[in-house]
């Protein structure tokens, strides 16, 4: 094949001027392996919403006590969220597969004989583990009976477990939490860090009544939790409690709203706007870099076939036409942009894996910056080295010879 | 073999014109030795890249081998160089970091077939010059005077119908130099057509014939009074160094 030895005679040239060759590669290399950081990143950042995501629950619904946008949980100086509204939200709107009302209070001090924790007490209807989708490992939940005489029976998260018992079966055993008396019944599993980054497991579960009647004093609610039917009717619920609640609360546009509904959507859109501006600017520099790669490449390159008319007019005499001359220049660009793409996604992927467990910001390798990063780099060495792959086929023998 | 019908080449300097070849006509048969020659500035090197298809005349026309040349588009005009001309130049004109054998090879990359003895016929045509022993030489390891045996030996390889020399022996040495008219007239004997442009008369007078061109135009056609032997030239070169390094020695001893 002619376009093989044509091939041939570009790598040939290129091992001539290695010097030269290396630095056009050099460009495309920064360029490759930052992009190969960037999307490993990414990849990382989308894979831990999608988990943050799941932990919310893809059917669930959050609606918060407390307006406001940057109070991540409920606001416990807002009284306005009651039972009724949450029961209406189960009577009203279609598509609700169960509510769990919750009062809800973090950094309690719980202590059992000399060990003490700190933790979020949910005073929560007997269907928290439904609604959560999170149940326990050791024991039962407390029942119906326990929540209406508002007994004092508490299901602890495995931080707690572990800090008060140290490995003893708490089961039974009883704990001070605010100062009373609860008997465990029950261990959760473990659930791990929250989509917003704070320990799950650091729960403590008593029925609502207990927690509103004997503890908080209080008649109003922290948040419901709220599970639909299905993941398509996550929007649309969201959208009628907001309708609902506006009406029940006679909130009217220039008031602000004393509650908030959070769905898994939102999670999804929290998370990824925080990271979603990095990467961006991440994946700016880094397109930034690569087309500066392409312009180094075009005026070595250039510079090249100024260097090599001889060469050039010589390939002409003794046969080549314009599209050889063409084709062998092409192909020293793509092959400097490919070879260089490659040693990028060689240096990107170490690069990200050494960030990955140096750093905080976890990274994820995939496909996609290797499929992108060859694309992107053959596609730098086309597009750059188009130019002076032209100028040289235009180069006359005659000229080139004298 | 070769005809040039009133070629004429006028160079456009801005809006002045300039005439350098007025209508050259003449041919050349199978198997002639023809020597162009010419002071500078009567057109030579414009003839030059004519008769090698590097450039199209202002207005005439060349048959090369049965076939006119510069009515054909600027692919075809690259095959017929391919395929019909060796071309060896003052400047040798070799790639620097390619071996002697890379160089030879290098005119049957652009061939329309690849040759699937393309090595072993390199080959030969080094060994016919002879540097059968030097074929992974690189031009840096090699003289002026086997440089441009290897450029014969590239224009040979395709085996052309016409070879091209133009001033061959121009950045060689005396000797070097007869090296390489010896073999153009070997190879003249073994049938080729070889067109040598030169302005150097002893040069010249290794050919059968002489084109003395003056003003752009063909001046006189004629042969020389008697055609040089470059091998013969060499081997009195041989003898008067002998004789000169016994006379050296013979000093020496005394």
């Amino acid at each position: 094949m002619r376009i093989g030895r044509l091939m041939q005679q570009s790598m040939t040239a290129l091992g001539r001027n290695r010097l030269r060759s290396f630095l056009v590669m050099l460009g495309v290399i920064v360029g490759i392996a930052a992009l190969t950081v960037v999307v490993s990143m990414a990849k990382a950042t989308s894979l831990k919403v999608m988990q943050g995501v799941n932990k919310f629950g893809t059917t669930a619904i959050m609606l918060f006590a407390g307006g406001g946008k940057n109070v991540p949980g409920a606001d416990p100086t807002v009284v306005t969220l009651t039972l009724d509204d949450a029961k209406a939200v189960e009577s009203q709107i279609t598509g609700v597969a169960l509510i769990c009302p919750m009062v809800m209070r973090s950094g309690i001090p719980v202590t059992y004989s000399e060990q003490s924790s700190e933790a979020t007490v949910q005073g929560a209807t007997t269907n928290w583990q439904e609604a959560w989708d999170w149940y326990v490992l050791d024991g039962d939940f407390y029942d119906e009976q326990d929540s209406a005489t508002a007994a004092r029976v508490a299901v602890i998260g495995q931080t707690v477990a572990r800090q008060l018992f140290q490995g003893a079966n708490p089961i039974g055993e009883t704990i001070r939490i605010a100062g009373a008396n609860f008997t465990v019944k029950g261990v959760l599993s473990s659930k791990g860090t929250s989509p917003m980054g704070s320990d799950m497991d650091d729960r403590v579960i008593v029925p609502v009544t207990t927690a509103m009647r004997r503890m908080f004093n209080v008649t109003t609610l922290s948040v419901v939790r709220i599970r639909v039917a299905g993941v398509s009717d996550v929007q649309r619920v969201a959208k009628e409690i907001r309708a609902l609640i506006h009406e029940r609360h006679r909130i009217q546009p220039p008031d602000q709203d004393d509650f908030r509904v959070v769905a898994s959507d939102t999670i999804a859109a929290l998370s990824q706007a925080v990271s979603g501006t990095l990467n961006k600017i991440l994946l700016a520099v880094t397109a930034v870099s690569l087309v500066v790669g392409g312009i180094v490449l075009m005026n070595l390159m250039l510079l090249s076939v100024t260097e090599r008319r001889h060469e050039i007019g010589l390939r002409r005499a003794l046969g080549g036409r314009r599209r050889d001359i063409l084709l062998q220049f092409l192909f020293e660009s793509l092959a400097l942009t490919t070879a260089g793409g490659v040693v990028g996604l060689a240096l990107g992927a170490a690069a990200a894996v050494v960030m990955g467990s140096v750093t905080t910001s976890p990274t994820v390798l995939s496909w996609e910056p290797l499929a992108m990063g060859v694309g992107l780099s053959v596609l730098v060495g086309l597009v750059f080295g188009l130019a002076p792959a032209r100028r040289a086929s235009r180069i006359s023998p005659v000229e080139a010879l004298r | 073999m070769l005809k040039l019908v009133d070629i004429t080449k006028t160079y456009l300097a801005g809006t002045v014109e300039t005439p350098v070849l007025r209508g050259v006509a003449f041919e050349v048969k199978n198997g002639e030795f023809v020597a162009i020659m010419g002071a500078s500035g009567t057109g030579k090197t414009t003839l030059m890249n004519i008769l090698g298809c590097l450039d199209l005349p202002s207005s005439g026309d060349y048959w090369l081998d049965g076939l006119e040349v510069f009515h054909n588009n600027d692919d075809t005009i690259s095959g017929i160089r391919n395929q019909k001309i060796g071309f060896v130049f003052q400047q040798f004109h070799l790639l620097e970091r390619g071996s002697a054998l890379d160089n030879v090879l290098l005119p049957l990359i652009y061939a329309e077939k690849y040759p699937t003895d393309a090595v072993q016929r390199a080959s030969t045509a080094l060994r016919a010059v002879g540097l059968g022993e030097r074929l992974s030489y690189t031009p840096g390891q090699l003289s002026g005077g086997q440089q441009q045996r290897v450029a014969i030996a590239r224009a040979l390889v395709t085996n052309p119908a016409l070879i091209l020399a133009d001033e061959p022996t121009g950045n060689l040495d005396r000797r070097s130099g007869l090296e390489v008219m010896a073999i153009l007239q070997k190879l003249n004997r073994e049938g080729r057509t070889v067109v040598l442009i030169t302005h150097d008369r002893n040069i010249a007078e290794h050919a059968h014939r002489i084109l003395t061109l003056r003003d752009g135009k063909v001046f006189e056609d004629a042969s020389p009074e008697s055609v040089r032997d470059a091998q013969a030239e060499l081997d009195a070169l041989e003898a008067v160094t002998v004789s000169d390094e016994a006379a050296t020695m013979q000093r020496g001893a005394l």
